[in-house]
């Protein structure tokens, strides 16, 4: 295997295994399944996949800044 | 006279969509060739490919469906608002690399990746069936949202059914002539109205009648306390049940063939990526706050015969008929639009992989867009037919078409990052797990609360990944 393929090989691994951790973080929000915690007046459940789905397109954002415009 | 209001402004909504759609044909479409039809010659910039993407992705399902399920059921509805986000993240980093091996190789459907993938006419053929054939009960299914959607929205003065029928029709010239083009342009207009609808309508009826979140959700709670968490050991109210079934949708997402052709059409790899990470903003912006509107007339104590009317009802309720009339255009908008990129897609699956992918190799350009055209007649004609007669079988279709759709993830999506990943596993690995994603569907419906669709992975991933191992031959 080159130099190039086995940087290749290792980016994907990388990809791969920060995939599956994103999914088991999506995974385990409904976890959070207390009804009597409120946050801002919002049961937790609502409240945490809330920010967690408000988080996602803001560190998207980011990402993208980082690996289209940045550059 | 609320009814001639209301009527008058969806109406005005869908000859401008007519108009739009047409005149993209006779304007943009110069030269009619197999990969403008298809996929817009590879040509859409940023604007318009999130919203035609965003106006495919949301049906009407995001004005009935998801402020039903959270009048119905409360929390299990946060399954959409996870699976929404979990698919724009694993889209922004393998649909680019997608998109760059559809455009080095002349790829225009889903099947024919898995053609020059796997080299394997056989997995080409059953993946573009797969995609035909679960795709039917949702084509059928937009036309029975407009109808819903009209039936609210129009006081009932309107014979619903045919003019949604009408209306799914006047959708269908339009892709008849321009094709990916004509869908992409009117999208830009639809896809528009419907987040201008969600957002709009949300928000407006949670601050009118509440002042803000924590007002809305003490309402609920006082109504229907178990609303607000997940309260069940097994079930749709489970937290099995939610986290499966958030993680299933979200790996199925984007293996649905018409969100594959609308990854096709983006002008470069940037403008693809920019556009799901709007498409993210547009789900955080949208479905969230069309789906909270069924807390809202939870919270009012609204009762309600059929829980997916509880977003126009409550409009219509507290608005009256002008706004009325621009979110039952905006709930038609988000039909017609899923409908206009699913018949297309349905139509280039029939012509380009079975037509001319299996049946006549030889066939010239010319011919398979004629197909293609005769294959939007053909399921637009199969479409209202079912609209009509609704035979009952069809939901089962649609109950298990993500889990059957899902299923062909390990060889999209894995099969595009790894190479050693090879036709045998994953056609063992599929036929596995449409087995178990069937029995899980209908004979032991979500077993122990969970999800048919990670049932069928369970069994699917493992054995693809395996079989492939053994039978990968290097190279």
């Amino acid at each position: 295997m080159g130099v190039a393929e086995r940087k290749r090989s290792i980016e994907r691994k990388f990809m791969a295994i920060v995939a599956l951790i994103w999914v088991m973080l999506s995974a385990v929000l409904p976890l959070v399944n207390r009804p009597d915690v409120h946050v801002f007046g919002i049961p937790l459940l609502w409240f945490w996949v809330m920010l967690w789905v408000f988080v996602v397109p803001v560190v998207l954002s980011v990402a993208y800044y980082v690996l289209e415009v940045a550059p | 006279m609320e009814a001639v209001i209301a009527s008058s402004i969806i109406l005005a909504v869908l000859v401008v969509m007519f108009v739009i759609g047409v005149l993209a044909y006779r304007l943009r479409v110069k030269v009619l060739r197999l990969d403008t039809y298809m996929v817009a010659g590879r040509a859409l910039g940023f604007l318009v490919t999130f919203l035609n993407m965003a106006a495919v992705i949301y049906s009407g399902f995001a004005f009935l469906g998801a402020s039903g399920w959270a009048y119905a059921f409360g929390a299990p509805v946060l399954y959409i608002w996870i699976y929404g986000a979990l698919a724009y993240t694993l889209a922004f980093f393998f649909a680019p690399r997608i998109w760059e091996v559809a455009r080095g190789r002349g790829l225009l459907t889903q099947p024919d990746f898995f053609m020059w993938r796997y080299g394997s006419r056989l997995l080409m053929v059953l993946t573009a069936l797969v995609g035909i054939v679960f795709n039917i009960p949702y084509g059928q299914l937009q036309i029975l949202t407009t109808k819903y959607v009209l039936d609210l929205a129009t006081y009932g003065a309107l014979p619903t059914l045919h003019v949604a029928v009408l209306s799914f029709v006047l959708t269908m010239v339009y892709v008849f002539l321009g094709g990916m083009v004509s869908v992409a342009v009117t999208n830009v207009f639809l896809g528009s109205i419907m987040l201008a609808g969600m957002l709009g309508g949300g928000i407006s009826l949670i601050v009118y009648h509440f002042g803000g979140l924590p007002g809305l959700f003490k309402a609920v709670e006082a109504v229907k306390p178990q609303h607000a968490y997940l309260w069940a050991a097994v079930g749709r109210n489970s937290v099995q049940w939610v986290i499966t079934a958030a993680v299933g949708c979200g790996l199925g997402f984007w293996v649905w063939p018409q969100l594959a052709q609308m990854v096709f059409p983006a002008r470069d790899a940037k403008v693809l990526r920019r556009s799901i990470v709007m498409t993210s903003w547009y789900h955080v912006l949208g479905i969230i706050w069309a789906s909270l509107t069924g807390l809202v007339a939870l919270g009012l104590g609204m009762k309600l015969a059929v829980a997916d009317h509880a977003f126009l009802a409550l409009t219509r309720d507290t608005f009256g008929p002008v706004v009325l009339g621009f979110i039952g255009a905006a709930g038609m908008s988000a039909a017609l639009s899923t409908a206009a990129g699913i018949i297309l897609t349905q139509a280039s699956l029939l012509s380009r992989n079975i037509y001319q992918g299996w049946l006549r190799p030889t066939a010239s350009e010319r011919e398979v867009i004629l197909v293609s055209r005769l294959g939007i007649v053909v399921f637009t004609l199969i479409s209202v037919v079912l609209a009509y007669t609704a035979p009952a079988y069809l939901v089962y279709l649609l109950l298990v078409g993500y889990t059957g759709i899902t299923q062909m993830f390990p060889g999209w999506v894995l099969g595009s990052i790894w190479r050693w990943i090879t036709k045998e596993g994953v056609l063992a690995g599929l036929v596995a797990g449409l087995v178990v994603g069937i029995l899980t569907c209908f004979v032991w419906p979500d077993y122990l609360g969970i999800h048919s669709i990670i049932w069928g992975l369970l069994f699917n991933l493992p054995i693809t990944l395996v079989v492939s191992k053994l039978t990968y031959k290097g190279g």
